[in-house]
């Protein structure tokens, strides 16, 4: 029998999928990307606001995003945008979390368990 | 208040590691964002001072600010994953840098004055001498700016003092026994040569005079970095580092 191989980013890759996810339909900075995620999630997950940076920083080492300065309402921002590479690894994230949701579920309501309830 | 927190973030930062580049990015960025959150506040009616004092809350405290930055190795700078390298290999790589740069410089300068159709070049005599003092900059400046280069680099990423007196060490002592010049043809039109030499290798030519230049290189740069070291150190200190 193979060996299983674990899934480390089981809750690490949770940031990642979610920025990736929203930044894939609009631009955004920091602070609307904060926002978003609180209004996108019913506020279930609320990133500490400041280190939503170190992982677009890090998406952006990746190649997974691009970034730029831009001037509004005189101010200026830095705004974040989804890549080709992002959207592959976007694709993948999701694929992970959706078999891991299923595989949670299975565990949690049917099974090898099925005579005890969750 | 957020200024003192955001320095403490970015000094907590550099010794931990992290790139300057991204460690002044990340401040820049949780200052714009500090400032979202006060406007939008007060745009709710809330008061500035209140403002201010959730938003600062909201942020994040400076140790998990600082441990969301330190938990991505990507991060981190060449200089930090490999002081070794960055500090022994790369002053004598600047080095060589350098003296590509003077050597091509003083091809160009020579190459300029060879009348078309000739194989040799003529330089005038006031050229010879501006050639006499880019060669002097070569020998005896350009040493000194690569270990200032290795020593600056070295303080913005609070690098240990060893790794950054070994960087101005190395460029010093072996820019001390370089040794650049122009031989000029004995008569018009006849061969003439740029020339360099090391005075670390056998015979050892002129190896008292190297040895001055390499003392005055590494004490020129390295009194000024433990000066700048210092203060460093009692920076940290008051921010209880």
């Amino acid at each position: 029998m193979a060996a299983r191989t674990s899934n480390p980013n089981f809750m690490n890759g949770v940031p990642e999928l979610l920025i990736l996810r929203l930044l894939k339909d609009n631009e955004m900075y920091g602070y609307e990307l904060v926002q978003a995620i609180r209004t996108a999630t019913n506020d279930t997950i609320t990133l500490g606001e400041g280190v939503v940076y170190p992982v677009l920083h890090a998406l952006e080492k990746d190649g997974a995003l691009k970034s730029r300065r831009k001037a509004v309402s005189g101010r200026t921002r830095v705004y974040y945008t989804v890549t080709a590479v992002g959207q592959k690894r976007l694709t993948t994230l999701a694929s992970t979390w959706s078999k891991l949701n299923d595989a949670v579920a299975n565990a949690l309501h049917g099974g090898l368990h099925a005579s005890r309830s969750a | 208040m957020l200024h003192a927190q955001l320095k403490t973030v970015a000094e907590s930062l550099l010794r931990g590691g992290v790139a300057p580049r991204h460690v002044r990015r990340y401040v820049d960025e949780l200052s714009d964002h500090y400032d979202d959150l006060v406007a939008a506040a007060c745009n709710a009616g809330t008061s500035q001072a209140d403002a201010e004092r959730d938003a600062l809350a909201r942020i994040g405290t400076p140790n998990d600010l600082v441990t969301a930055m330190l938990a991505r190795d990507d991060l981190k700078s060449l200089a930090s994953k490999y002081p070794a390298l960055v500090f022994s290999v790369g002053p004598t790589v600047g080095l060589a840098l350098g003296l590509g740069i003077f050597i091509l410089a003083l091809m160009a300068v020579i190459v300029s004055f060879r009348p078309q159709g000739e194989s040799y070049s003529v330089v005038p005599e006031n050229w010879r001498v501006i050639v006499g003092g880019w060669i002097f900059i070569g020998n005896y400046l350009m040493p000194i700016l690569v270990a200032a280069l290795i020593a600056k680099i070295g303080l913005e990423h609070r690098m240990r003092s060893q790794w950054i007196l070994i960087g101005i060490g190395i460029a010093g002592f072996i820019g001390g026994f370089m040794d650049l010049g122009v031989q000029w043809p004995a008569v018009p039109g006849g061969p003439g040569e740029i020339n360099f030499g090391l005075g670390l290798m056998p015979p050892y030519p002129n190896f008292g005079h190297g040895l001055g230049r390499a003392a005055m290189n590494i004490l020129i740069v390295a009194l000024p970095t433990l000066w700048l070291l210092r203060r460093q150190s009692d920076d940290a200190e008051k921010r209880h580092f």
